[in-house]
């Protein structure tokens, strides 16, 4: 069974690097949505589900922070993991991503390893079914 | 404490640019906004982004098409011929947003700055000088193998 993750930043061309690090990470058969702010994810996780969120924090409407207090006040999208990509970089903030249910945060910038890891942990906690496959330590694009 | 926010500018554009754009760079630390702004026949891509915190004002990203294509083909892993103003426009907005973000982190990663959302700017309405409300300024002339982009901060203290 493929995962299917869901993607949130406002660039499309964070969305477009986000999901290329991960197809290079081992899940090259994921299925991949995409949305521009943490409204319109909603808006698709009301008829999607999916395994992981990716989210940017700094969006217009709705930012990752509202996004995932959204998420976690629901009684089946509570259970997503929610992985954060943002460039907040003080330490306040990344606790507060942790604090309010985030299963993860990195940095931008980042390297295709930061992500690799991140992700290959939180679907490893989730299960073991999905299709991530084994690769090199340095990925290639 | 600005000796040490022109570092972190430093610090984080080589960061940015070598992990997500893979562009080797050097950085003119004491160049004139000038040696950027009004050349004959060029009209850059601009973006802004607004901050808060311990320090308020804004950042100022300005690069020429031709390398903001150069990067955006890197970013997107597209090919020349399918890139857009669309994507330009996305590039140079995000990297805008992760200079400013890791700027931050790396000045003081302690201190909570709150980011605006980025917007393009026209390149021809940039004063030469910061406005009074936020009269300080740093300006890094980088180098690249495709030409020079320029990074600016106006800015005050709290």
């Amino acid at each position: 069974m493929a995962f299917k993750m869901l993607v949130v930043d406002d660039s499309l061309p964070m969305r477009s690097i986000v999901i290329r690090t991960i197809k290079a990470s081992g899940f090259s058969d994921a299925e991949f949505l995409q949305a521009g702010n943490g409204k319109e994810a909603l808006e698709i996780l009301a008829n999607e589900w999916v395994d992981l969120v990716v989210t940017d924090y700094n969006m217009p409407d709705m930012n990752g922070m509202e996004l995932i207090q959204e998420m976690k006040k629901d009684d089946i999208l509570h259970a997503i993991p929610v992985l954060v990509v943002t460039t907040e970089g003080s330490q306040q903030k990344a606790g507060e991503f942790i604090e309010k249910g985030a299963a993860g945060y990195v940095k931008k910038p980042f390297t295709p390893e930061a992500i690799r890891d991140h992700i290959t942990k939180i679907l490893g906690e989730v299960g073991d079914e999905g299709s991530a496959e084994e690769g090199d330590d340095d990925l290639d694009f | 404490m600005k000796e040490a926010l022109k570092k972190a500018m430093t610090t984080s554009i080589s960061e940015v640019l070598e992990t997500m754009f893979f562009m080797t760079i050097d950085v003119n630390e004491n160049a004139a906004t000038e040696a950027f702004l009004g050349k004959p026949g060029e009209h850059p891509f601009a973006s802004r982004i607004y901050f808060q915190g311990k320090l308020s004002g804004y950042f100022l990203l300005m690069i020429p098409e031709e390398i903001l294509r150069v990067m955006t083909e890197t970013f997107m892993g597209v090919d020349a011929a399918d890139v857009t103003v669309t994507h330009l426009n996305g590039t140079i907005q995000e990297a805008i947003n992760m200079i400013a973000g890791n700027t931050f982190s790396t000045f003081d990663n302690t201190a909570v700055f709150d980011l605006g959302i980025p917007e393009l700017i026209d390149f021809n309405l940039i004063p030469s000088r910061c406005p009074k409300e936020t009269p300080e300024d740093h300006f890094l002339l980088v180098e690249t193998f495709a030409g020079n982009l320029g990074l600016k901060i106006c800015f005050t203290t709290e």
